[in-house]
């Protein structure tokens, strides 16, 4: 079976299974590299280390899923984000 | 300088009257930032959360727009009440006052920002300082700021 679809035993038909919403947020030249950690350990609950591993991956990257969840969960972590004025956008995982 | 000091439960607010006059000057950066959704500023500070998908845009922007900007206000009130009250000696500052301040001094760096068309790292060190624009100089002020708010917070975490 492939992964991310499941037979259903009444009809055979495969669907997707839905595999979450990705929270990324993108590089942008004025937010300061320790307020994007903050923002991070406070949004999240991530360690230090997690964030600062985050915050480096946009910085170097461009871009960083910084969670997968839910579409709502994944909603309000882009409206918190947005309150914080980082640039946060959500796709499909 | 250590404007912020984290303090048992929240961050003390020391300022001179100098900073009081220079961080008054974002509140006219941040009410200058209307509906006009041609202006950068308004574009940075509400980014879209499904730039390739119009309708679940809509309806991103229809739950959550009224609210991320009662929440700005709500912030906005909170830091020109403290910022008021700094003028006649130190105040204490409960964490989500402080959060208010985080969000408020950071929002006025990039609707600066966004308006002198800063789209490169490394804009702090681009010109001398004498010949930076009001704008410019009160952005790398702000960033001064922010970095002893963003100190005393990470205390707290």
């Amino acid at each position: 079976m492939a992964p991310g679809t499941v037979d259903l035993p009444e009809t055979g038909e495969k669907v997707d299974i839905d595999r979450g919403w990705n929270v990324v947020v993108w590089n942008d030249p004025v937010n300061l590299m320790s307020y994007v950690v903050l923002v991070f350990r406070k949004v999240f609950g991530y360690s230090e280390e997690k964030a600062t591993r985050l915050m480096l991956e946009v910085h170097h990257e461009g871009r960083s899923v910084v969670n997968t969840a839910p579409r709502e969960k994944a909603e309000i972590d882009c409206y918190t984000l947005h309150r914080h004025a980082l640039w946060a956008t959500i796709e499909r995982a | 300088m250590g404007r912020f000091r984290a303090r048992s439960g929240g961050i003390e607010l020391k300022l001179r009257g100098d900073d009081v006059d220079a961080l008054s000057l974002m509140m006219p950066v941040l009410s200058a930032v209307g509906s006009d959704s041609r202006d950068p500023a308004a574009q940075r500070l509400s980014p879209a959360a499904y730039p390739e998908d119009p309708d679940a845009q809509s309806e991103y922007e229809r739950l959550m727009t009224p609210e991320l900007d009662r929440q700005r206000q709500v912030d906005r009130a909170a830091v020109a009440s403290s910022l008021e009250a700094a003028r006649r000696g130190p105040v204490k500052l409960t964490l989500i006052e402080a959060d208010s301040w985080l969000m408020v001094v950071n929002e006025a760096r990039l609707a600066l920002a966004a308006r002198l068309g800063i789209e490169e790292e490394g804009w702090g060190v681009q010109a001398p300082l004498g010949r930076r624009e009001p704008e410019m100089a009160l952005l790398v002020y702000l960033t001064e700021v922010q970095d002893d708010l963003i100190q005393a917070l990470a205390d707290h975490i």
